[in-house]
């Protein structure tokens, strides 16, 4: 239930417009923060009235990306040439007359990122969130919080309409800057009326410190297996050119989870569906270069799935055929 | 009285259970199951050339006195 449901109500007395003196703004929007519309309860996707915004809090959204990613949040980079025209009135012309017919024609909101941020793999982040249904919530250059408010002083994300989140890369070229232009449309069940923000003053962690924080994405691929019992892979993060991305360093036999952490030192084996004990051993020469040894020598042609279990980390299962 | 004190008998000291993680003490980067601690071939097997252990005679060493002491 929206706070203010019904955008024109005749019946009854109209809300007066008065106003007790200066009134808070919202500030114009800095970076996206993705969501889905619902939580992994069932529930819709909300910050709740007084919830602490600390740092705990926001690296629990960011790190639910491996656990329930209904609740996660994905926060984007800078926004640049940012346009949000206002929806504009759907008419019909009576005798001459346009006259409105209650609905709103939702405008396109669009905006660029630019250099570094403006990545061919940015695009492939955005691509990601396609299919599901997705709402947004802005960071603004105040430090606020832009949502909608659901009637219980609850911020909620406003809905997209539904695979409108489109994402263009531009090469650069003489004079231009690489970009990636995103455009998308708000919902057109979306109420304006019901726009809301959390204020600067009520979030502990101030939001100038969630700029493109995100847990890191582990790409993987394989360089060998051998014996049934021994798979050579690299981790690199998502960024960067064929040969040129970042090695993920660091990762230990304690990281290695089938099961969000439940069971650790361990990988999948999907043929037999049972666990397999694994060490994982990274190179002392190549950074990025980790030694996965099994146990318990499995058999040909097993499918053996790799999953890391990391805070600030995430990857889509790794899966390995051994030869 | 000193009857009452033969019939005492002295309790075995609980066994501490196993982890299921073993890591060196001194290179936190060796890290493995500790059903995967058998043999120094094993052992060496996998940390050569890896997570920039140098004395892995060393290594097994602990390795194998940690899981040594829960048996």
């Amino acid at each position: 239930m929206g706070q203010f449901t019904i955008e024109c109500q005749c019946a009854g007395k109209p809300l007066s417009p008065g106003q007790n003196g200066c009134q808070p703004l919202i500030s114009r929007a800095k970076f996206p923060i993705f969501m889905y519309m619902t939580n992994s309860s069932g529930a819709a996707n909300s910050i709740p009235a007084g919830t602490v915004l600390d740092q705990t809090y926001v690296q629990g959204k960011i790190d639910a990306i491996n656990t329930n990613p209904a609740d996660a949040w994905f926060i984007f980079p800078e926004m640049y040439n940012l346009a949000a025209p206002p929806a504009e009135n759907e008419t019909e012309d009576r005798d001459g007359i346009p006259v409105p017919t209650g609905e709103e024609i939702k405008q396109p909101i669009t905006w660029e990122h630019s250099k570094e941020d403006a990545n061919p793999a940015l695009k492939a982040s955005y691509d990601s969130l396609k299919c599901n249904e997705i709402g947004v919530i802005f960071a603004t250059y105040s430090g606020q919080l832009e949502g909608l408010n659901d009637g219980n002083g609850n911020l909620v994300p406003m809905k997209l309409q539904g695979e409108t989140l489109s994402a263009q890369y531009g090469a650069p070229v003489k004079g231009t800057l690489n970009k990636i232009m995103v455009s998308m449309l708000m919902d057109e069940l979306e109420n304006e009326a019901n726009r809301d923000y959390i204020d600067s003053s009520a979030i502990s962690y101030p939001v100038k410190n969630w700029f493109s924080l995100g847990a890191l994405e582990v790409i993987n691929y394989e360089v060998s297996n051998s014996a049934q019992t021994t798979i050579v892979f690299r981790a690199n993060a998502l960024y960067g050119g064929v040969d040129f991305k970042k090695p993920i360093t660091g990762l230990v036999t304690a990281d290695l989870s089938p099961d969000l952490g439940v069971t650790t030192g361990e990988v999948y084996n999907n043929t037999t569906a049972a666990n397999v004990a694994a060490t994982l051993a990274e190179s002392g020469t190549t950074p990025g270069l980790y030694t996965l040894t099994l146990g318990v020598a499995q058999t040909a042609a097993d499918q053996i799935w790799i999953q890391i279990f990391k805070s600030g980390y995430t990857m889509r299962t790794f899966k390995v055929t051994l030869s | 009285m000193a009857d009452e004190r033969k019939k005492t008998v002295k309790k075995a000291a609980p066994k501490k259970a196993m982890p299921k993680i073993y890591t060196d003490a001194k290179n936190p980067k060796i890290q493995m199951p500790s059903s995967m601690i058998t043999t120094v071939e094993n052992f060496k097997k996998i940390w050569q050339g890896n997570a920039r252990a140098t004395d892995l005679d060393a290594a097994w060493d602990r390795a194998k006195d940690w899981r040594d002491s829960y048996k």
